[in-house]
């Protein structure tokens, strides 16, 4: 077979990509894995923090590395409102109710996005764009690798955070039973309130790292939304390890997938390992969470 | 069977006034007619059964590209067309509805699935030469009636008419049968259900099937009056999200709100999306995304619901 | 003496190394009210899962009628006879009190000639009539509580199960819903009964079954329970509301 010589490659193209599925899932198993809040608006923040670092690239000349510390507090905000007027009042509700209150912000995100910069796709300058290095037979740019290397950071760096600090433990406890955590005086609404802007303020961080090396447009947050949810059920609930090792495992399937098949298939691969995967394995690779 | 004669006095009605509307109202009508079928549709399973769908174009597109790929091909008139859209509408249905109700899987999965799912279908149709690949299929006119295509957009009105007064019927038979009590028992409370001798994998299953093939008979009929049919357009996720947005904003689980939000958003699209064009194109979905949340928060039981409350108000 | 209508034999449920069910066997013939009592955490919610289809046992077989339902589903049992009502009841609340009972009615997939008729008369049997037009979420406790009676029996059932229907009703209140569960009793139909209120479950049962720690420490007549000196240990210390 003639694309033999090809695989290296992308391998290394797989596994950058995987490592920014992994980080865009690491902040959805926050949300998603612990908090059990559905938030069909997840890869639209990703969305918003690549904007507002064009707009840094443009306005302000300011290089993604740099408007990496705008970016991430301004889209922690932006998840701290969202939490606050729309998430909050419907935590307790029926499950549709989260996922219409975020399909309707995924539909207001992205169309003022589409009207305010239209479909164009942009590019975002960085020192780092373009820089290539060269492992053997392997292109791989660096900024991907910095990225990827974040992603490995972060997750150990959430799974840390909620094993071993005091904050940590009192968020799994609200997370696991409201009403017991309620009673023994924890504030349960704070608490998912930070969980939740950790998890949605860390596309904050993502954006400005991935930058340099993607590009910016309105619907680039729905791909990442349903595959973050992908890579959340493959990688077990919960499960920060498996968030990373999940995305790895899609960003290598469609890496690998669109060599051997070219065009769009490759996605038709990830989608169907996932209706697999609920269908026979719910639990994830990792077991554990029931669903 | 009252209802039923006020469903063919309301068709009647419908029928009678196409003929009296202008060229452009006759267009708005076969659209708000075909979109409602599809909400209509989707609520079966969504509001009536509470399983809520957000891939619902997958069945639509089916139906759409069954019809036209058999008429193409093989010169089967899309009347046949039609049968065979309900069939495999249906069979996808109860396929998707076994394959993952039977795993007791909430409804965000199930969501996710119905999602996946529809996206996997616009990515292979999108991939295969044989139906169009991206660039989709037109069809060649020929206004005659074996090719399901009328001379007047007259005839139009009468075919979606036709159309939303069999799932309008579907409806209500099942609302008066025991099919209704196990998707109302279903949607409300499981264990219950359970414990009143209600299979409720079942029910559930049943539902997808006739959602799934009500919906899928929109395909051959939108289908041969735009004659053209592309992924996006019947595959895509903004039609699954029409079929959802009317659906609430119209009356979740109502019988006939679906068709009262259609009746309220489509008209109001196309002003939108006439007076804004290029890149404000999308400012319809960002005021659908608005409704969403409002009307989640303020009115859970969207218009139908708010009418409702209105008139038993007058009534004390 | 009829053949028992429900056999439970060595019934066990494990959740992990917790046995929360451990060997429970007694039966329960057609005509009687059996009343399940004991400390909280006893066994009695998961036992009564069990039989009622929800949970499989780990061990034991539940045999209703001559007939094994060991792990059968609910919807199963129901259509067998075997109803059951739960302990936060849960009506359908956005439709009236006649809509809920059709729901039972028609639930078992079984020939009915009228539906509404009979929801109506299931109504009329637990003095909820007067409300069959009224929404599900507009009933007082009481009112949902008759209510969740009325649809369990709606499924004609043979059997009913009845989990802590009296907990959270006034003295009052408890008085009325013994006269129903006796007048169905007497109808025909077996009860067997979960609860904590002590002076209603003492005077209603004909026979009492009495669980601690997941096994059964105590069977038989309603006075001769009541001063087992085991029953009375394993209550030792643990007052709870309604004891008499």
């Amino acid at each position: 077979m003639d694309l033999l010589p090809l695989l290296p490659q992308a391998l290394a193209d797989g596994l950058l990509l995987g490592g920014v599925y992994a980080i865009v899932a690491v902040g959805l198993t926050m949300t998603f894995g612990v908090l059990r809040i559905v938030n069909f608006a997840h890869g639209d923040f990703l969305a918003v923090g690549l904007y507002l670092t064009y707009l840094g690239a443009t306005w302000l000349g300011l290089d993604p590395y740099l408007s990496l510390v705008l970016v991430l507090p301004l889209v922690t905000l932006a998840a701290a409102f969202t939490y606050k007027l729309l998430i909050a009042p419907v935590i307790t509700a029926p499950e549709h109710n989260q996922i219409v209150v975020t399909l309707g912000l995924s539909l207001i995100l992205q169309n003022a996005m589409l009207a305010l910069f239209t479909a164009d796709l942009h590019a975002i300058p960085s020192v780092l764009s373009g820089h290539i290095v060269r492992v053997g037979n392997m292109f791989i740019q660096a900024a991907a690798l910095i990225a990827s290397a974040v992603s490995i950071a972060l997750c150990l760096g959430l799974y840390w955070f909620l094993r071993s600090t005091e904050l940590g433990r009192l968020i799994r406890a609200a997370a696991q039973d409201r009403d017991a955590a309620l009673m023994s005086g924890v504030n349960v609404d704070r608490m998912y309130l930070l969980a939740f802007c950790i998890g949605v303020g860390s596309l904050g961080l993502v954006a400005p790292l991935i930058a340099p090396f993607s590009y910016v447009s309105p619907s680039i947050g729905s791909n990442f939304t349903l595959t973050a949810f992908i890579v959340v059920v493959l990688g077990s609930m919960g499960n920060f390890a498996g968030a990373l090792i999940g995305g790895f495992i899609i960003g290598l399937v469609e890496a690998v997938g669109g060599l051997v098949t070219g065009g769009s298939i490759n996605f038709v691969i990830t989608y169907a390992i996932f209706i697999l995967f609920l269908l026979f394995k719910p639990e994830g690779l990792l077991g554990g969470r029931r669903l | 069977m009252k209802p039923m004669l006020v469903l063919g006095l309301a068709v009647a009605l419908l029928a009678g006034a196409a003929p009296l509307l202008s060229i452009y109202g006759q267009h708005i009508f076969v659209l708000v007619a075909l979109y409602g079928a599809v909400a209509l549709a989707w609520n079966i399973l969504g509001g009536m059964a509470g399983q809520m769908s957000l891939g619902h174009a997958l069945f639509v597109g089916a139906g759409a590209y069954v019809s036209t790929a058999l008429y193409l091909n093989l010169g089967v008139s899309p009347w046949i067309g039609l049968v065979a859209a309900a069939a495999i509408g249906g069979a996808l249905g109860a396929l998707m509805g076994y394959a993952v109700f039977r795993r007791k899987l909430s409804g965000v999965y199930f969501a996710l699935v119905t999602l996946a799912l529809a996206e996997m279908a616009l990515h292979i149709v999108s991939n295969v030469p044989a139906l169009g690949g991206a660039n989709g299929l037109a069809i060649p006119s020929k206004p005659d009636f074996a090719s399901f295509q009328f001379a007047s957009k007259l005839g139009f009105c009468y075919a979606a008419l036709a159309i939303l007064a069999i799932v309008s019927a579907v409806i209500l038979a099942i609302h008066r049968s025991r099919l209704g009590y196990v998707f109302l028992a279903i949607r409300e409370n499981e264990r219950s259900a359970a414990a009143l001798g209600i299979d409720v994998v079942q029910g559930k299953v049943i539902a997808a099937a006739i959602s799934g093939a009500l919906a899928a008979l929109v395909g051959p009929v939108y289908a041969n009056y735009v004659l053209f049919i592309d992924p996006e357009s019947v595959l895509g996720v903004p039609l699954s999200i029409d079929a959802l947005v009317f659906s609430f904003v119209g009356g979740l689980g109502s019988l006939f709100g679906p068709l009262l939000g259609a009746v309220v958003l489509v008209p109001l699209t196309e002003l939108l999306r006439g007076m804004l064009a290029g890149r404000l194109a999308g400012v319809h979905l960002i005021v659908y995304g608005v409704i969403l949340i409002l009307v989640m928060r303020l009115a859970p039981r969207g218009l139908w619901g708010l009418l409702v409350d209105s008139m038993a108000r007058r009534q004390k | 003496m009829n053949p028992p209508l429900l056999q439970v034999r060595g019934v066990s449920r494990w959740f992990g190394g917790l046995r929360a069910v451990d060997e429970v066997s007694f039966d329960l013939t057609g005509h009687e009210i059996v009343g399940l009592i004991g400390p909280n955490g006893a066994g009695k919610t998961t036992l009564f899962e069990t039989i009622s289809g929800f949970i499989r046992p780990t061990k034991g077989t539940v045999t209703f009628d001559g007939r094994d339902i060991t792990g059968q589903p609910p919807h199963r049992l129901a259509r067998l006879g075997i109803g059951r009502t739960f302990q936060i009841v849960q009506p359908f609340r956005d439709v009236s009190v006649l809509e809920n009972v059709i729901a039972g009615v028609v639930g078992p997939n079984r020939e009915t000639s009228d539906a509404r008729a009979e929801a109506m008369a299931v109504l009329t049997r637990v003095k909820l009539d007067h409300r069959a037009a009224a929404l599900a979420r507009n009933l007082s406790l009481p009112e949902k509580k008759r209510l969740e009676i009325a649809r369990a029996l709606a499924t004609r059932p043979r059997l009913l199960l009845l989990d802590e229907v009296m907990a959270g009703l006034t003295p009052a209140e408890i008085d009325d819903i013994m006269v129903i569960l006796a007048d169905i009793r007497n109808g025909g139909i077996a009860l067997l009964i979960v609860e904590h209120v002590m002076r209603a479950i003492m005077s209603l049962s004909d026979r009492l079954v009495v669980m601690a720690n997941g096994r059964k420490i105590a069977e038989g007549l309603p006075a001769a329970v009541a001063a087992d000196p085991s029953v009375i240990e394993a209550y030792l210390g643990r007052r709870h509301h309604g004891a008499a």
